[in-house]
């Protein structure tokens, strides 16, 4: 099984979610900014980048987590990964994509245009973090929604087993 | 291989070239209105369903033939598209891609424009047919092109 978190740029809300869910991040604190700026991938993808799945780690259950930038594509991107799916005769439950562009506030919005459409880093990646940590437990939330989805779909299904 | 032609919409053009390739139109001569109209492959896209990759057939040698509209994000879903194959361990090498949009004429272009918002839908989808009888044997060469990139790869 996969799981791809998906936002706009892969650069902060997914890199987020993806990090609370493979451990990388507390779920019991707000991480501090050094913590947040060190994750792989924050605030570092580039335009021409989108698109790009980035491998992030594996989670508790061996379950490999991806990050994706869809830009304003979101949905034709779904439904052509949907499809790509069905022609490869892979199951839908196989992969898992989570919008975590819902969970991000308008400081961490405009933190990312800053940093990464204008190229304002100084101004713009601290901006981005404050939005982050104020909005952490959201992101939290959301993490453990997915990972009760797919306990609960892993339970129904006894052919599959996580090595 | 699978290969999959891409337009803007993926209703015209993709279709047409992925009729050619599996054999659905004639190479020989370009397609009547009664052909075109006929064609189940022509009429599928909508924009509700751009980025679905529709299955047109198969060709002579067993390559799978699909197409899709992609609206102007196809760099985005080429890189998504492969990148999801490396994941869950498929050759992403096994999947060509074909944009037929630059080889479309300004009839067709037009045409499109015009029958998709529904403005002179009769005349829209003549200059269409129009254009696409007109440009039609730029898209059998480029099926030709792609069949031996396809020879090439085997």
């Amino acid at each position: 099984m996969y799981i791809i978190y998906h936002c706009f740029g892969s650069a902060h809300s997914s890199v987020i979610a993806s990090a609370i869910h493979v451990g990388m991040l507390p779920t019991h604190r707000i991480p501090k900014t050094q913590e947040i700026v060190t994750l792989p991938y924050y605030d570092q993808t580039r335009r021409e980048e989108i698109g790009s799945p980035f491998y992030v780690g594996r989670d508790e259950l061996g379950i490999e987590v991806y990050i994706l930038g869809m830009a304003n594509n979101k949905e034709v991107l779904i439904k052509s990964l949907d499809s790509l799916l069905k022609i490869y005769h892979i199951k839908e439950n196989q992969l898992i994509l989570v919008d975590s562009l819902s969970q991000i506030n308008t400081i961490t919005r405009i933190g990312g245009f800053l940093s990464r459409r204008l190229g304002l880093i100084k101004i713009g990646r601290p901006l981005t973090i404050k939005g982050v940590q104020k909005a952490y437990y959201q992101f939290v939330h959301l993490v453990e929604t997915v990972k009760d989805q797919v306990r609960d779909s892993s339970m129904g299904d006894p052919s599959h087993s996580f090595e | 291989m699978r290969v999959v032609y891409h337009s803007y919409g993926g209703s015209f053009s993709s279709a047409l070239a992925a009729g050619i390739h599996t054999g659905a139109l004639s190479r020989q001569r370009p397609p009547e209105k009664k052909d075109i109209l006929a064609c189940s492959l022509f009429h599928r896209g909508t924009p509700q369903n751009h980025g679905v990759i529709h299955y047109a057939g198969t060709d002579a040698e067993g390559n799978e033939i699909y197409f899709m509209g992609s609206r102007k994000a196809f760099n985005i879903i080429e890189n998504a598209l492969r990148g999801v194959l490396e994941i869950v361990r498929e050759d992403p090498r096994k999947l060509y891609f074909v944009n037929t949009f630059p080889i479309t004429n300004m009839e067709m272009r037009v045409g499109i424009f015009l029958y998709h918002r529904k403005i002179l839908t009769p005349p829209a989808l003549a200059l269409l047919i129009k254009g696409s009888q007109k440009a039609y044997f730029d898209f059998t060469a480029l099926i030709d092109k792609v069949q031996s990139d396809l020879e090439k790869g085997r």
